[in-house]
Order: C-alpha cells, then structure tokens, then sequence
C-alpha cells in the first residue's frame, strides 16, 4: 500500500486522507498508520488546509520520497528481471 | 529477498489503483455546460446567424474558463489536484481556441468564404475533441465521432441542419457526462 500511495503522489500535486481511502479501500486506522510511517521517513507531508470551510489534510511526496521512490522501483525492476531459481 | 511473484502482484496492484485514480476524472458538469452552449450556438447559425459569431466569440472563451475553474474544483473537492494535468488541458482548449482566432486574418481578407467559415471551425473542434479523447479523456472520441457526423451534414446536406447537428452533439455530450456523474458517485460510496 505504501508504493501505491507514494506512486500516487508522484502523479498528482497533493491527494487528500479521504481520496486515499476511497481509492485504496483501507480503513483509516490501517491507512493512517501507513502515511504517518511514511512521514516519519520524511517521504511525505502533510498539511491541513480548508476546502468549503472544511479542514483536510492533503499530502504530497517530498523530494527524498520521490528519490526512494525511484530506487525503489529501480531494485524492483533488477529484481523482476533476475532468472527464476 | 522480496518474493518476485508477490513483487509482480504488488505492482499489478499499484497498477490498478493508478488506472481508477486516472480514468474519469472531469466532472459531468463540464460536458453539460457545452452541450448547453452548443444546442443554442449551432442554433444561431440556422435561425440568427448574424449573431453566431458574437456568441461563439463569448460563449467559447467563457466556457473554457468556466470549464477551468469547474475542473479545477472538482479537482480540489475530490481531493487529487495535478498541476500538470490541469496544464494539459489548458493547453489543449487554449490550443483550439488560439487556431479559431488564427483563422480570422483568413476570412477578414477574403481567402476563406464566410459561408465556409463555420464548416473550417467544425472541422477544427473535430480534430480537437479526437486528439483530447486520444491524450486526455478516451470518452471524448465518442462526441469526436458525433461531431464527424455533424460536419459531413453541415457540408454535404442543404438547409438549416445546424439545429439538429447541435442537438446530435449535445446528445453525446451529455452521454459523456452522464458517464462522468455515475463514475464520481461509484467512486465516492
């Protein structure tokens, strides 16, 4: 789920708490854990702002979550590509 | 070592959630807010034609910011914004509009026929509307097909078929947005 949303944020210049849930069918508790793990790695932020006098918080990929996520996808394409067995 | 078979399932996943969060992302509003426009702007054309044009030249770039902003609320409201996507778009439409004034030194000094000049714009949109549902919005080669349909009456049928060409690209408008409510509903339950 993590790569999910950290691909996800790689497209787009903010996705809010609740568009995540809608789109990853996860329960908050579940989701939330995963995006305070990934802010605590400094690969996302958030930030709380109102929409129709509404507080969301909207999150974004930094710089160093679109950098992991790069290797990342970079080791998972060696790995993809290695011989079975 | 990450097992390549969960691996390839993992991506295959992210895939998934990639495609729904991209596909059907323009509000229904947008489409009918121009098969409104076009019902009355191909109207003029068969029953006021002297005001086509100053219609066209306020509906077409008043549409389109309305249209922006709309996209872009829509956006906001559910909770995926993209600068680059919204670009795209701008591009797209401002593109459009840009090619209909670059046709006016044309008609103004007489190289394309007045009466020609509304068959030249259908023409233009046809081509703006397959090349947004081959970049932007796959949905829209279906009102890029009505509307191919709508330019070979306007050029091969006498008579005020402006009307009723309006009303066919107005339908398939408001098919597509049809499409766009259901798909924001399904998404939000």
């Amino acid at each position: 789920m993590r790569l999910a949303v950290c691909v996800l944020l790689s497209r787009s210049d903010g996705i809010t708490f609740r568009h995540f849930k809608d789109l990853l069918e996860e329960t908050d508790g579940n989701l939330g854990a995963q995006l305070r793990r990934l802010e605590d790695k400094g690969y996302v932020s958030a930030s709380k702002r109102f929409v129709r006098r509404k507080p969301v918080t909207w999150y974004r990929l930094t710089p160093a979550g679109r950098r992991a996520l790069r290797a990342h996808v970079e080791a998972l394409d060696v790995l993809l590509r290695e011989p079975a067995g | 070592m990450s097992d390549p078979k969960q691996t390839a399932g993992d991506l295959a996943y992210v895939r998934a959630k990639l495609e729904q969060a991209e596909g059907h992302d323009a509000p229904g509003m947008i489409y009918f807010l121009w098969a409104v426009i076009v019902l009355v702007g191909f109207a003029i054309v068969d029953f006021a034609a002297q005001y086509t044009a100053w219609f066209w030249m306020i509906a077409g770039p008043v549409g389109g910011i309305t249209s922006f902003v709309l996209g872009w609320r829509h956006a906001v409201d559910r909770g995926a914004v993209s600068r680059d996507k919204a670009l795209r778009h701008g591009l797209h439409w401002g593109g459009l509009l840009v090619a209909v004034i670059a046709l006016l030194p044309l008609l103004v000094t007489g190289r394309i026929a007045p009466e020609s000049f509304p068959q030249i714009v259908l023409l233009l949109i046809v081509m703006s509307y397959f090349y947004a549902g081959v970049h932007l919005d796959r949905a829209l080669i279906w009102v890029a097909i009505a509307l191919s349909i709508g330019f070979l009456v306007v050029v091969f049928v006498a008579g005020p078929v402006w009307t009723a060409v309006g009303a066919l690209i107005a339908a398939s408008l408001g098919a597509v947005g049809f499409t766009r409510v259901r798909a924001a509903r399904a998404f939000a339950k």
